[in-house]
C-alpha cells in the first residue's frame, strides 16, 4: 500500500500528517517510522488529522506509543479533528491527554 | 600416540579401549544428568569413536544400514495402516468392553495391549492407548492412575514376545547375526516372553492394590474448562495508555488473561506490551472469585454476560491439556521465559501439579516434569509437531479414527506378514517392506501418515546403539567384562546368564534400555563363549532383562509417557515396578533355560 502519511521533525516537535485512514493496514508502518525518534528529546507530537475519517485501535496504539514511549510524556496535539475521530478518542479514554486545535 | 599407547598399555588397556570406555561412560552420564536427545548423544558418541580411529568408516555406518534398523522404520508404516483404519478403536469397542470388576478390567486391557505390543512400537502404542484409556477410565469410574501403569507394563512385557516387538530385541538379534552369521526367528523369544508376560500380568492383578490411586490431573482445571470472566475497561480507567504489563493486568493472581478485544476487533497480539484502551474487553480464565477482585483493584467492570462457557469465546480455539515431558527443555523454566506460546499461537491458561491447581500466575510458574498445563490453542494445532511434542505431551487428542472396512484389510496384511516371516517363507525385512507397501497400496494410510509414523529419532538412536555395541565388541571391552563376570560368578552357565542379566536389569532402570542393550549384548555373547556355551539362549535372556525397565519413570519412553497423564510420583513406579522387574527377570532366565536347554559349543 502506498504510504499515506508524512512525518517531519521541527526541533523538538514532530508533525505527523495523516491520510484518510489510520488503521491496521498502515499503523505498523507509521509506528516503524516513529520508533527512531524514541528518546530523541521530542516534546510535542502534532497529528494533522485534516483528512482523517477513520481511526482504529491500531491507530490509537500509535498515539499511545507517542505519549508513553517516545519521550518524557510529550504533548499530543490533534489538528482539525473530525467528529467521528473525536468519538473514538473519547471512547478509548484519551481525549483528556490530547490538545485539539483548529487551523 | 605411541607414547600414549605405551602408557595406557602399562595399565593393561590400549588407548582405543580407554577412549571407548570414556565414551560409554559419557553416554551414560549425559543420558542420566542432561536433557540432550538420545539420538544426538548416540550420534556424537559414534562420531567421536570414528574421529579418533576406534571405528573405521564401514563400522561407523554399519548401524544405519543394518536390516533391523530398516525393519523398525518400515514397521512404523505398517503401524500407521493399523492405526488409521481404526483397528485400535475396534479393539476398544469389542475387546475392552465395560467390565464391572477392576481385576477383570485389568485383564481385558493388559492381554490385548501386550499382544499388540508384540508387533507394534511400544512408544506409539503407549501414546495411542493413553488417549483411549482416559476415556475408558471415565466410563469405568476408575482413576486413570490405576490403568496407565498396568498398560505401560503390558506394553513393555508384550514387546518381548517377538523380535520386532521392541528395539532392544532388534539390537540383540542384530548382534547375534553379525557375530555368528545365523539369523534368529521372529518368534525365538515367544515362549520365555509369554511365560514372563503371564507371570507379570498375574502379579499385577494380584497386587493391584499397590497401584497408586492418584487424582486425575485434569480435575484441577474443571472450573477453567467451564468458565471464563470478561471484564471491560471503562473510558475513565486510570490504566488507559499503560501497557497490560505495566498495569498488572497480564499476570494476575488465580488466573490468566487469554484474550483482549479492543473496541473495533482490529487484530491485536496478546502480549505484556499491548496498550490498554477504554472499551477493551479482557477475557480471563481461572479462579472466578479471585479474578473478579480486579474490579476493585483495577477499576474494571464486568460485562453483561460476564461468566460464560469457553465454547462461546471463539469457535476457532479450544482448551487443550498438555503434560511437561520428562526431558522437556521447559523444566526449571517458566512459560513466560519460553517462546512456546508465541511460536504456536497458544495461550497458557492454568498450571496444575499433582492434581492441584497452582494459584500463582501461570506464566510465572517454574515448571516440573509431569506438570499439567491448560492451553487455549487454535483448533488445528498440530500437537504432534516435533518441536512441540519434544517439550509437551498433549493427550486430549480429538483424533478419533472411525472403524472402516479397511480395518479388515490392514489386519489381514499384518497377519499375513506375521505368518510368512514366522514360517521363514520371507525374511523379516522382506515381510515388513511388503506389508508396508500393501498398507499404502490398499490405502490403509496416506503417504504423509506413513511418513509421520516413522520415528526417525528412534531409528537414529537404534543405529547409534548398534555401532556403540560394535565398538565395545571390537575393542575387546566385552571380552574383558565377560571375563570379570566369569571370575566373579564362576563358570556355571546359569549363574553367568543370571549375573549379566541382573547387571543389565539394574542399569536399565536409570539408563534408556536401548543403550543398555547395546552395551550388554556383546558382553553376554562373550560371557557365553567363555564358559563354552551356545550364546543364543543367553542373548534371549538378556532381551527379557534389558526390557524389564519398570521401576522408574525415566527407564524407557513408555514409562515417561504415562507419568503426566497418570498424575504419578516417581516412587509410584518403584512400589510395584521393583518386585515386577525381579520377578520378570528371574522368570525370564528360568524360562529361557527350560525352553532352550543350554548346549556346549
Amino acid at each position: 500500500m502506498e504510504k499515506d502519511f508524512e512525518v517531519k521533525q521541527e526541533g523538538s516537535a514532530l508533525t505527523v500528517t495523516l491520510g484518510n485512514k489510520l488503521y491496521a493496514v498502515n499503523s505498523p508502518a507509521l509506528m516503524e517510522e516513529l520508533v527512531p525518534y524514541t528518546d530523541q528529546g521530542i516534546e510535542k507530537v502534532v497529528f494533522d488529522a485534516t483528512n482523517l475519517t477513520l481511526l482504529s485501535s491500531s491507530g490509537v496504539r500509535v498515539i499511545m506509543y507517542c505519549k508513553q514511549k517516545l519521550g518524557a510524556s510529550p504533548e499530543i496535539v490533534f489538528v482539525n479533528c473530525k467528529e467521528e475521530v473525536l468519538e473514538v478518542l473519547g471512547l478509548v479514554g484519551i481525549r483528556s491527554i490530547i490538545t485539539f486545535e483548529k487551523r | 600416540m605411541e607414547l600414549f599407547n605405551s602408557i595406557f598399555l602399562l595399565w593393561g588397556f590400549s588407548i582405543d579401549v580407554w577412549i571407548t570406555i570414556a565414551t560409554v561412560m559419557a553416554v551414560i552420564g549425559v543420558m542420566l544428568f542432561t536433557k540432550v536427545r538420545t539420538d544426538a548423544v548416540m550420534l556424537i558418541a559414534i562420531g567421536v569413536l570414528f574421529a579418533v580411529g576406534v571405528l573405521d568408516a564401514k563400522e561407523m555406518c554399519s548401524g544405519f544400514s543394518a536390516g533391523t534398523v530398516v525393519v523398525t522404520g518400515v514397521l512404523g508404516v505398517v503401524m500407521a495402516g493399523l492405526r488409521y483404519t481404526g483397528v485400535l478403536q475396534w479393539m476398544l469397542k469389542h475387546v475392552f468392553g465395560l467390565p464391572v470388576r477392576y481385576s477383570t478390567a485389568l485383564l481385558r486391557m493388559m492381554v490385548p495391549v501386550s499382544l499388540l505390543s508384540a508387533f507394534l512400537s511400544n512408544t506409539m502404542l503407549t501414546m495411542l492407548f493413553g488417549n483411549v484409556l482416559k476415556r475408558w477410565s471415565r466410563k469405568l469410574n476408575i482413576a486413570p492412575s490405576k490403568l496407565y501403569l498396568p498398560m505401560m507394563y503390558a506394553v513393555q512385557m508384550g514387546g518381548v514376545l517377538t523380535l520386532i516387538g521392541t528395539s532392544t530385541n532388534i539390537i540383540v538379534a542384530d548382534y547375534y547375526e553379525n557375530a555368528t552369521g545365523k539369523t534368529m526367528n521372529m518368534f525365538s523369544i515367544l515362549v520365555p516372553g509369554a511365560l514372563c508376560l503371564l507371570v507379570g500380568i498375574l502379579f499385577i492383578v494380584a497386587m493391584r492394590r499397590w497401584l497408586p490411586d492418584r487424582k486425575t490431573p485434569e480435575e484441577a482445571f474443571e472450573t477453567a474448562f467451564d468458565y471464563t470472566v470478561e471484564l471491560r475497561v471503562p473510558s475513565d480507567n486510570p490504566n488507559i495508555c499503560k501497557t497490560l504489563g505495566e498495569a498488572g493486568l497480564f499476570h494476575v493472581k488465580g488466573g490468566n488473561l487469554i484474550d483482549i478485544h479492543h473496541f473495533d476487533h482490529d487484530p491485536s497480539v496478546l502480549s505484556e506490551d499491548e496498550f490498554i484502551m477504554g472499551g477493551d474487553r479482557l477475557l480471563y480464565t481461572g479462579q472466578i472469585d479471585e479474578i473478579l477482585e480486579l474490579k476493585d483493584t483495577h477499576n474494571l467492570v464486568v460485562s453483561d454476560h460476564h461468566v460464560r462457557s469457553m465454547n462461546e469465546i471463539n469457535k476457532n480455539y479450544e482448551l487443550r491439556i498438555a503434560f511437561v515431558n520428562f526431558y522437556s527443555k521447559l523444566i526449571g523454566k517458566t512459560i513466560g521465559d519460553s517462546s512456546v506460546e508465541r511460536d504456536n499461537n497458544m495461550v497458557l491458561v492454568a498450571v496444575a501439579r499433582r492434581g492441584k491447581r497452582i494459584e500463582a500466575a501461570p506464566r510465572e510458574v517454574e515448571l516440573q516434569a509431569g506438570d499439567t498445563l491448560l492451553f487455549e490453542c487454535p483448533r488445528k494445532t498440530n500437537t504432534y509437531a516435533k518441536h512441540l511434542a519434544s517439550m509437551l505431551q498433549f493427550t486430549d487428542s480429538q483424533e478419533v479414527v472411525k472403524i472402516g472396512p479397511n480395518a479388515i484389510v490392514s489386519s489381514l496384511i499384518m497377519t499375513v506378514m506375521m505368518i510368512l516371516t514366522a514360517l521363514n517363507v520371507v525374511s523379516l525385512l522382506h515381510g515388513t517392506v511388503l506389508a508396508a507397501l500393501a498398507m499404502l497400496l490398499f490405502r490403509c494410510c496416506t503417504i504423509n501418515q506413513a511418513m509421520d509414523s516413522v520415528s526417525w529419532r528412534s531409528l537414529m538412536s537404534l543405529a547409534g546403539s548398534i555401532v556403540l555395541g560394535t565398538a565395545i565388541a571390537k575393542t575387546g571391552i566385552a571380552q574383558m567384562v565377560a571375563q570379570t563376570v566369569v571370575e566373579l560368578v564362576g563358570t556355571q552357565p546359569v549363574m553367568v546368564m543370571l549375573g549379566v542379566c541382573l547387571a543389565a536389569m539394574l542399569i536399565t532402570q536409570i539408563v534408556e534400555n536401548v543403550a543398555v542393550t547395546a552395551m550388554f549384548a556383546p558382553i553376554m555373547y562373550q560371557a557365553a563363549v567363555q564358559v563354552g556355551y551356545e550364546p543364543a539362549p543367553f542373548l534371549l535372556a538378556l532381551m527379557i532383562a534389558a526390557n524389564a525397565s519398570y521401576a522408574t519413570p525415566i527407564a524407557a519412553s513408555p514409562n515417561m509417557l504415562v507419568y503426566g497423564p497418570g498424575g504419578y510420583r516417581f516412587t509410584d513406579y518403584m512400589r510395584i515396578g521393583i518386585p515386577l522387574t525381579i520377578i520378570v527377570t528371574v522368570t525370564g532366565v528360568a524360562a529361557v533355560i527350560l525352553a532352550y536347554p543350554l548346549v556346549k559349543l
